[in-house]
């Protein structure tokens, strides 16, 4: 991990603001009100100091080395101990060269000897000062790692979500493959045309519907495609059982909707009511606008007498899944079985659906 | 395929819903000297008709069909031909065996497969190895978990009675009586073996010849020295045995 303070320009410039402010700090503290001093005394402390900033920047290696509270706190005591004494003492050591080096002018004499009777004080400082360098890398180093969970966990729900859609997007029942594949099989033989136009209505209908993504939205008037593409494609074994009548109205058809938001209510419409209709019926698809709001509509005949045992749900499940996380509960689906038809109804917020 | 010269021609019932899977067998079964196809059925209701009129060897039988499923038919025929499911879901094939189908046939399939499963069958009905018709009464139907509803052939007219609709059921020798409204049916089955598919729709066994609905139960009432009986709410009173009282606490 790269040191967080010399990463960030704007950090150093604050950081070594404050050491100047030290540095004046411990000037005040040699001569005080003396102010004819103050030039000579800053022109001594201030290298030094500055030195000392950049050493105290080193703390950061030994505050990895040592996380807390992972390490005995022990440890953790006596390594910035041992490092910060003997920080201080090398950082004296070369103020007192600095210092000597004033020590000929006899104007910096005075100041000198200040300096030097109060060494043991300037040590007692710089292993205080080495300290708190600690204990703020320490701070930086907690900031660091919980900001590094918190994205961790914003990218982990995004893939979650990701995964979840994906799977909700997927599942067209295996059986109305084999079935159709069982028709055209059937068609090989009695109407050889049919049974191409029949393949190949299938394979555009997978191949729309595979390479449409989890979380993309269509306009309606895509949607409404698929739908007739899936339906042509069922009514190839439903034969003249199977009718449906999309009545969408113009305003709504350039509006988005989630891909495929269609598909399962129509297999539904088809396992759960045409199917069991010995006369078939019309399955009814509609959409119009509703304020900010579109509505769209799935209707089919059904058999009251049908047995309610058979896997109900999924589809439906499924969709108010998709709605949810997608729209984030702006969106609803409801059911209404009225005994000899069934009427699903979606609600889509639009403006935010666009695109 | 090679067909057996001396076998005789097998009558041959299609139920399918699906018209192009009906042609599909018709093409498949077309040119066989051995079978003749004796009806095309489309669903359910037609298929009890129609084996029972012809008599059938063979069934060639889809599962998911409007009105009746594959193993609802079954369960109501009064001839048993020999069965071969034909149906694009493969999680009833363990059911499809536990009633002795000669064959699953799991679509799309090819002519050859099917000539197999007609050569099987084939085997059996020349073997004699006629099959119960007492086995189809274990079809039930293609679904799991409690009995959403019932099936009761009367002469040509099939009941299809809900689950939720039926007061009691009383044993009567070899039947079942089924007491649902004003509507009373008899149905050759043991009481037991609708107990154990009713008992998930909430019906408890309150004495050896009774089967409650307990949505239907208004009270219970001491009878005699040890024994009760129960007020249903359109009045009637049926007797609880000791067991049965036990199951009934058990319950409420």
């Amino acid at each position: 991990m790269l040191h967080p303070i010399l990463r960030h320009r704007h950090r150093l410039r604050l950081y070594l603001i404050v050491w100047l402010f030290f540095g004046t700090l411990m000037t005040f503290t040699v001569v005080g009100q003396e102010f004819a001093l103050w030039g000579r005394a800053l022109l001594l402390i201030l290298p030094p100091t500055l030195l000392y900033s950049f050493v105290c920047l080193a703390s950061w290696y030994p505050c990895q080395a040592n996380p807390v509270p992972e390490t005995p706190a022990s440890r953790v005591l006596v390594a910035h101990l041992v490092a910060a004494g003997l920080s201080s003492g090398l950082v004296l050591l070369a103020g007192q060269v600095w210092v000597s080096v004033f020590d000929r002018h006899e104007e910096f004499a005075r100041l000198a000897g200040l300096f030097r009777s109060r060494a043991l004080f300037f040590f007692a400082a710089g292993v205080l000062v080495y300290l708190l360098a600690a204990a703020l890398h320490y701070l930086l180093l907690a900031f660091e790692v919980s900001r590094r969970a918190e994205s961790r966990a914003l990218e982990l729900r995004a893939v979650a979500r990701e995964a979840e859609l994906a799977a909700l997007r997927t599942q067209i029942d295996p059986h109305f493959i084999f079935n159709c594949l069982n028709s055209i099989s059937s068609l090989c033989g009695t109407d050889p045309p049919a049974a191409r136009q029949a393949a190949i209505r299938l394979g555009d209908f997978l191949r729309s519907s595979l390479k449409l993504a989890a979380n993309k939205t269509i306009p309606l008037a895509e949607e409404q495609r698929l739908a007739a593409a899936y339906l042509d494609v069922e009514r190839v074994r439903f034969g003249d059982r199977l009718n449906y009548d999309d009545r969408l109205s113009a305003s709504c058809l350039e509006h988005s909707v989630p891909a495929l938001v269609l598909q399962p209510l129509l297999e539904n419409a088809l396992k759960h009511g045409i199917a069991h209709l010995v006369e078939g019926g019309t399955v009814r698809i509609g959409a119009e606008m509703d304020g900010g709001s579109m509505r769209l509509e799935v209707t089919n005949p059904c058999d009251p007498d049908r047995p309610r045992a058979t896997g109900t749900g999924i589809g439906l499940a499924n969709v108010r899944n998709r709605l949810r996380l997608l729209y984030d509960g702006r969106a609803s689906i409801t059911t209404r079985d009225l005994g000899n038809s069934f009427h699903v109804e979606i609600i889509l917020p639009v403006s935010e659906a666009r695109g | 395929m090679s067909e057996r010269a001396t076998g005789r021609k097998l009558g041959i019932v299609i139920v399918d819903d699906e018209p192009p899977a009906r042609d599909l067998l018709d093409q498949y079964l077309a040119g066989l000297k051995g079978y003749v196809v004796l009806a095309k059925c489309a669903n359910g209701f037609e298929a009890v008709r129609d084996v029972d009129k012809m008599k059938p060897d063979l069934l060639l039988l889809d599962i998911q069909m409007p009105k009746l499923d594959g193993f609802e038919v079954l369960q109501l025929l009064g001839h048993r031909p020999e069965v071969i499911f034909t149906t694009a879901h493969d999680e009833y094939a363990l059911k499809a065996f536990e009633i002795h189908a000669v064959d699953y046939l799991l679509k799309p399939f090819t002519k050859q497969r099917l000539l197999e499963a007609l050569e099987v069958a084939r085997g059996r009905i020349e073997r004699g190895e006629r099959q119960p018709l007492e086995d189809l009464g274990r079809a039930h139907d293609a679904r799991s978990g409690a009995a959403d509803r019932l099936l009761v052939r009367e002469g040509a007219k099939i009941h299809v009675v809900a689950s939720g609709s039926i007061d009691y059921v009383e044993a009567q020798d070899d039947y079942v009586f089924i007491r649902a409204g004003k509507l009373g049916l008899r149905k050759k089955q043991t009481l037991s073996e609708l107990e154990k598919r009713l008992q998930p729709a909430g019906f408890v066994r309150i004495h050896r010849c009774y089967l409650l609905n307990v949505s239907r139960l208004a009270r219970i009432e001491p009878y005699a020295k040890d024994s009760r009986v129960v007020i249903l709410r359109d009045g009637t009173r049926l007797p609880v045995s000791r067991a049965g009282y036990e199951r009934l606490k058990r319950l409420l």
